[in-house]
């Protein structure tokens, strides 16, 4: 089984990774598991982060062989490719806001958006869902867009906004 | 100003729930059974394609 | 790199994931509940996923928006009291669900 971390442009990756290129895309794997808790979350998160501009894999993304791996990024090549477009030079960042609970549905979907639409100005692409605002910005905006959200934590001093990053492109995939 | 043990620790924890959501919830999918995870419970592989495509088609 | 906290309030350590104050012996209620969670959540995420996309769109009369949101609301409280009870450490995240994932 190899473990596979990402996707991205090919380049040299440093032992003990190995990568594997088709078409123009190169992948990037290890022969080492992960153990699903916290540590082995980090450690993979860790590698994948080394390899800059990338299409991250989801955790435990393994596959039997090079052949597989091979065979894979060669039939899904050109939307692989637009997405790595897509994000290159780019970075996530994630905001949720936790602690208050509005007294009606309205006040509820009001406060998402308000706190969404001055971030999303700022990004390239959002992604908003349940568990918080996923925001692809220019990795040198980054910056920009944390002092953006502390402005809107000044003026929502009644929840707290947890903004997190940079990360991998994980919601822009 | 530099961050103490604590401090580094704490935010650790704050960005888990993050992390765990974008490792388990997010990034490049092998495979066709869907791949379920609540952020603090451990993914559960199960085939739910039926209903996963028929919620979807609602869409 | 490890510090992935970019803004955050003064008092941010209350917001992290708090740790389960009960240790459940029994591998299979666990193994249970984390499968009725996963279902619950997954339904859960899927309604609030098409609720958002169409209030992102714009265009909800306020019915609706009310509705939508109300529903929303009691389900990521109902989420959140569930999550709390099991709480978030490395036994959690390393749940076995063998036999569990066979029966469905």
């Amino acid at each position: 089984m190899i473990w596979v971390y990402g996707i991205r442009e090919p380049a040299e990756v440093e032992p003990p990774l190995e990568s594997l290129t088709a078409g123009g895309l190169m992948a990037v794997f290890g022969r080492r598991e992960h153990e699903r808790t916290r540590d082995g979350l980090w450690e993979h998160e860790r590698v994948v982060e080394t390899l800059i501009t990338v299409l991250p894999m989801r955790f435990a993304s393994m596959v039997a062989g090079e052949d597989a791996l091979r065979r894979l990024i060669s039939e899904r090549h050109d939307s692989l490719a637009a997405a790595l477009a897509n994000v290159s030079g780019r970075v996530e960042v994630g905001v949720r806001a936790v602690g208050r609970r509005e007294t009606s549905g309205r006040e509820h979907l009001l406060r998402k958006l308000a706190l969404h639409e001055p971030l999303a100005a700022l990004a390239v692409d959002t992604r908003l869902r349940p568990q918080g605002g996923a925001y692809l910005v220019e990795r040198d905006a980054v910056p920009g867009f944390t002092a953006a959200v502390e402005r809107l934590q000044e003026a929502h001093p009644d929840v707290a906004i947890l903004c997190t990053g940079p990360w991998p492109p994980y919601s822009f995939v | 100003m530099t961050a103490t043990r604590e401090e580094i620790a704490s935010s650790r924890e704050v960005a888990l729930v993050d992390l765990i959501d974008r490792l388990l919830a997010g990034g490049v999918v092998i495979g066709g059974d869907i791949t379920l995870s609540i952020a603090d419970v451990d993914l559960v592989r199960v085939s739910l394609r039926a209903l996963i495509a028929s919620v979807e088609a609602l869409e | 790199m490890d510090d992935k906290l970019l803004a955050a309030p003064a008092d941010v350590d209350l917001f992290a994931p708090r740790r389960r104050i009960d240790a459940d012996p029994e591998n299979v209620e666990r193994g249970l509940a984390a499968l009725v969670l996963t279902i619950v959540e997954l339904l859960r995420q899927l309604m609030e996923r098409q609720a958002l996309r169409r209030v992102e769109a714009g265009g909800l009369d306020d019915a609706t928006v009310e509705r939508l949101g109300s529903t929303l609301m009691a389900l990521e409280q109902r989420m959140d009291e569930l999550k709390e009870t099991f709480g978030l450490d490395d036994d959690d995240l390393n749940l076995d669900l063998g036999p569990l994932g066979r029966l469905l």
